[in-house]
Formats: C-alpha cells, structure tokens, sequence
C-alpha cells in the first residue's frame, strides 16, 4: 500500500495490487458486521435473561432485539425486490431510514449546541492569564461567527471582523498546523513501531 | 516510476523513518533516552486506583474509528490504551467496560483485554472480556445515545478516551464531567482537541496519544522511537522556517523543490 501511494499511477500493476488488497480489506470489514450484530444480540439477551423484578428496562432490550430483526428483514426484502445492492432502493426501508433513523442523528447531533454551552460556561472563567486570553478571543470569536456581532460593535464593525478573521487564520491557524505536524509525524513513529513489532501494546502485550 | 508531486513526500518519509530506526537501535545499545513527563498519561493508574476504592467502574473507548482508514493509527493508539487499562484494572480489581462502535474493533479489543486479564493472571476474568467490550452500534449518534446512556447508569469513576473523535467528543466528556468520573482523554482531530480540553481532567494532544504505548511500557527502545518522532517534528520545523525566509525573500525554487 506504501509503493502504491508514491508509485506513478500509470503502473498499472502495482495500483491493481493495491486495489486487490483494498478489496479483501473490505470483504473482511464486513463480515465483521455480522459479528457486530451477534454480540448485541447475545448482550441484551442476557439482560431479558437477567431481569429482575420491578426493573423493566429489560423491555428495551426486546424492543432493540426486534427492531434489529425487523429491519435486517426489511433490508433482505429490498434488496431482492428493488433487485439493486441497495436496501435503500425499497421505499419501506427508506421510509423508516429517513423518518427514524436520519431524525434521530439529527437530534442528537443537534443537542451538541447544549453540551458547548455547558463546556464553554466551565472553561470561560478567567481564572488564570491564559483562561483570560482564551475568555477574551473566545468571546471575539462567538461576536465575529455572530451575524450581529458587527452590529455591536457600531462603526468599528468592519476592524472587529477583521480582529475575528486574524484570530482564526493566524494564531488558530497556526496552532492547528502545529498539531497536525506533530500528529502527522507520531503516526509515522507508531507506524514503524508497529510493522517492526516493537509496539505490541495493541494486542494486548508490551508492558 | 514515481508519482509527480509525491517525490519531496516520499524523500521526508525515509528521513524520518531513518530517525526513528537510528534512535530505537541507539536506545538498544543502552543509551537511555529520558521522556518528558505527560501528566495525562501519568493519570491513569491513579484514575483506575480511584475507580477501586470507590468500587465504580472504569470507561474506556477507542473512538468512533476504524482500523483501515487515516484514522487507523489514533484506534490503534487507543487499543494501546485499552491494553494497559485493563491491565491495572485486572491488578487492581476495578470493572472495566469498553463501548465499541467499529464492529472490525470489536474481535481486537475483546483479544486485548482477555491477554491482559490472562497476563495478570485473572483467568476467570478474562473469560468474560467478551462482556467488557459492548458494541453499541456503527451509527455516530446511536453510539452515543448508548454511550451516554453507560456513563449515567454506571457512574464510572474513571473515563478514559483515546482514539478518533468526531461531532460526540464533548458530549460524552461532558456527561463523563457531569457523573464525576476523572476523565483522560486524547485524539489528533484537531476539531475536537478543544472539547476535550475544555471538559477534561488531562488532555493528550495530537502526537502525546501516538507516544502513549511508548511511555507507558516504560521500554527504551519504545521511547527511543519517540526521539526519533522528535526529531522529525525538529525537520518539519527547519523545513518551515526555511520555506518561510525564502518565500519572503522571493526565491520559489525551495517550494517548488517541496512540491516536486
């Protein structure tokens, strides 16, 4: 996979190889989907084993049981009746995948609003000279990211957009890259660690 | 016989691999190289020794992940993490509990804490690793939901995340906050390292998660790798710095030289 990355694509050989190997990559990933699917099912069976009196959030476990069954029934069906690789064809399926699941995500993915405002109460106290800067440039950012950010700040709108746009593309900027650099090159060293077997904390040795 | 524009890439990554392999085998002719201490690391066998006293759990994750794309090396880092884990959990007697989202994970981890149970010599333990290690689900938001749903049951008073982290990082290191579990957590999306910083007791940022199983195996040959990690991020560094002083002065041949 390394040769076939800097390799030149006109070898054809070599990015065949690497695309085989891509493939059985893949065939692997996804049987482990099944594996996925079986070890749920043996873990709330053992909750519906395990219920006690008076506790009835085994129910939850029939309801995820059933609800796992139906659908990969639903998705069987699918695929054999819109006669495509995708279950998704099937406007059932695809009813409940837009009208259950994707909602959901949404939901969720929306709360986030709440836990950043919660974070951001705890971590903007300006407690130390560093919390102070953060409490400061955080506050500049929310204004600038804000549409009346501007507005506020009457006829030295125009600067304060600019302070904002400074911010983020050259402190901010900067600190970033210094991550991924750093990040960049310790995956590098864990790499090597790896494929030489000095590192085998992984599998679950190496102390 | 190589791809235009990958020259420069490929020239750099023998560079510091070079680095790495020169400063492991230095460290295994005995010259000891001495790490800086990273407070985050140092936490866990405290965090796990808490966990025991207070007869709570310890919540461990990888992230959301997987083992065969670019986020490959942050889960592999943070299976590194789940083995010594659950190594002090197995010594100290703690429960330990390790949501999985990846199902390809799943089968890795479970062989991870069942060795470092079997390797403490809890063998009645390490059966039921399979029990430690739950998959939640593939989906990002039902893994969370079912995340969060652990943390508030159990009250973990240790949680643990290394690995990749999206969109969930601060809600669950905020519901980790809000059961009052210490909380140590590292990744190298740099979108997140300010959650994590923000709700956390100890942040590994970026690289410190790639170095984890070096400094926690206390092994010199590991750590020399990490002073060949160093030494990369110092080329990196004059790299830029030269970039920087001659693309000022107006001299194109050097970046035109990188984009080769």
């Amino acid at each position: 996979m390394i040769v076939s990355a800097f390799a030149s694509q006109k070898i054809k050989e070599i990015q065949d190889a690497a695309s085989t190997l891509q493939t059985w990559v893949l065939v692997m990933v996804n049987f482990a989907v099944i594996l996925g699917a079986v070890m749920i099912i043996r873990a709330h069976k053992g909750r519906i084993e395990r219920r006690k009196p008076g506790d009835n959030s085994w129910m939850f476990s029939v309801w995820l049981i059933g609800a796992l069954i139906l659908y990969l029934m639903l998705g069987i069906y699918g695929v054999e009746v819109s006669n495509s690789a995708s279950p998704t064809r099937d406007p059932t399926f695809a009813w409940i995948y837009n009208n259950a699941v994707v909602s959901l995500d949404s939901a969720m993915y929306s709360l986030l609003a709440f836990f950043i405002a919660s974070a951001a109460f705890r971590a903007f106290k300006a407690r130390t000279k560093e919390a102070a800067v953060l409490l400061l440039s955080g506050g500049a950012i929310m204004l600038y990211n804000a549409p009346a950010g501007s507005v506020v700040f009457g006829p030295l709108g125009p600067q304060f957009v600019a302070l904002g746009e400074w911010i983020m593309n050259v402190p901010n900027m900067a600190g970033f890259r210094g991550i991924i650099i750093g990040a960049a090159v310790g995956a590098i060293a864990l790499g090597i660690r790896v494929m030489t077997g000095r590192e085998r904390g992984y599998l679950g040795g190496g102390e | 016989m190589l791809e235009p524009g990958r020259v420069a890439q490929l020239f750099f990554l023998v560079v510091i691999c070079a680095a790495v392999i020169y400063f492991v085998e230095t460290a295994r002719r005995g010259k000891m190289p001495k790490l800086r201490k990273v407070p985050g690391l140092d936490a866990v066998e405290e965090a796990v020794g808490r966990a025991t006293e207070m007869a709570r759990p310890v919540v461990i994750s990888t992230g959301i992940g997987g083992l065969t794309d670019i986020t490959a090396p942050q889960t592999i880092a943070g299976l590194s993490m789940v083995g010594y884990v659950a190594k002090l959990c197995a010594r100290y007697g703690a429960r330990l509990i390790a949501p999985a989202r990846v199902p390809h994970v799943l089968p890795v981890e479970v062989e991870i804490v069942q060795t470092a149970f079997n390797e403490e010599g809890k063998v009645e333990e390490a059966a039921r690793a399979v029990d430690m290690v739950q998959y939640l689900s593939d989906s990002q938001f039902a893994y969370t939901i079912a995340y969060l749903g652990i943390l508030q049951r159990e009250k973990p008073a240790a949680h643990i995340m290394v690995g990749g982290y999206w969109a969930e990082s601060l809600q669950l290191a905020e519901v980790g906050f809000g059961v009052g579990a210490v909380q140590i957590a590292g990744t190298a999306n740099t979108h997140q390292i300010p959650f994590f910083v923000a709700a956390c007791d100890y942040s590994l940022i970026g690289e410190e998660i790639y170095a984890a199983g070096a400094y926690l195996s206390k092994d010199p040959i590991q750590s020399g790798s990490v002073v060949g990690q160093d030494m990369g991020k110092a080329i990196a560094f004059i790299l830029l710095l030269l970039g920087v002083i001659l693309s000022a002065a107006g001299v194109k041949a050097f970046t035109t030289l990188l984009l080769s």
